[in-house]
């Protein structure tokens, strides 16, 4: 069962404390605490993803769009992976969309660099917080886009030492 | 935007993108693969027309076909191959330009410094 919060009472002076009341405050609440509502996905899929979008675009409307039910507040969110290019000097932009907004826009969280001669694969990883969430439903999209060039997000599909497993995770911490 | 997914393995998306783009122009932002799928990001402005152009030539795609940057990429890839088969022999012997006038020998004692940095970079010194 999916743990609830419930915001704790104020007890009174006098107050009978009833097992439901105790089950409430207490149990459910530390319940709630201790597995608070979280979404991940780890990557192991059958191909890699890529883009030439110069547009923020989703990069897996499907597998990396995670679903919080929240009490209400605070949501961290993390992403980790390694990226390739297409062997042109290019640059890779990360953002998340909440419930169809972008959580930075403008660039987005971050970019990285590709410059001519340097590495062809880098890791971009983020931790970002989105405030004030409203109780319910929420959905977080990772998108990403290029300035010129094709980018790649290796997905555990078997590439040649590149075989690695990204992961996009959010979870509700206040 | 306009988002345009097709069911399809296997694409080869510089090239789908290339092709994309001679036929939309600015109308296509870029293209997007992933496991079984390909997005064709379209702008907002792109007619109902546009879309079905842009369906038609995803589901039409043959990733075997290299666009022309690729084709590009590759000839030179081969002719530099070539240069260094053909070419690379004994580093520059700045001992053979001794005789020769001073801007002659400072020209060869710099194709000598390029020659090292040249290696170092490919060695990743």
């Amino acid at each position: 069962m999916t743990p609830i919060w419930t915001p704790p009472r104020t007890w009174a002076t006098g107050e009978l404390v009833t097992a439901a009341l105790l089950n409430a405050h207490l149990r459910d609440n530390l319940e709630f605490l201790k597995t608070p509502p979280t979404d991940a996905y780890t990557l192991n899929e059958t191909a890699d993803y890529t883009t030439t979008s110069t547009a923020f675009v989703d990069v897996d409307a499907a597998r990396l769009a995670l679903t919080l039910i929240t009490a209400g507040g605070d949501v961290l969110i993390g992403f980790t992976g390694t990226f390739g290019r297409s062997g042109v000097t290019m640059v890779i932009y990360l953002d998340v969309e909440v419930d169809g907004a972008r959580l930075a826009g403008d660039d987005g969280l971050l970019f990285e660099q590709f410059g001519t001669g340097g590495a062809n694969d880098k890791v971009l990883h983020f931790v970002a917080l989105r405030r004030g969430l409203p109780a319910g439903s929420h959905t977080f999209k990772l998108q990403w886009r290029v300035n010129t060039g094709l980018a790649t997000l290796y997905a555990g599909a078997g590439t040649l030492n590149k075989d690695v497993h990204p992961q996009f995770w959010a979870r509700e911490v206040s | 935007m306009h988002t345009v997914i097709i069911e399809r393995p296997a694409v080869n998306l510089a090239a789908l993108d290339s092709d994309l783009r001679a036929a939309l122009g600015a109308a296509v932002l870029g293209v997007s693969a992933g496991p079984g799928r390909v997005a064709v990001h379209l702008a907002d402005f792109v007619t109902a027309d546009q879309v079905q152009q842009a369906r038609v030539i995803a589901a039409g795609h043959d990733p075997a076909r290299l666009s022309p940057a690729q084709q590009a990429a590759i000839a030179r890839g081969q002719k530099l191959e070539a240069a260094r088969r053909d070419l690379r022999g004994p580093e520059l012997d700045l001992a053979a330009y001794a005789g020769q006038t001073a801007l002659l020998a400072r020209l060869a004692q710099k194709i000598a410094w390029l020659e090292q940095e040249l290696l170092a970079l490919r060695e990743g010194l």
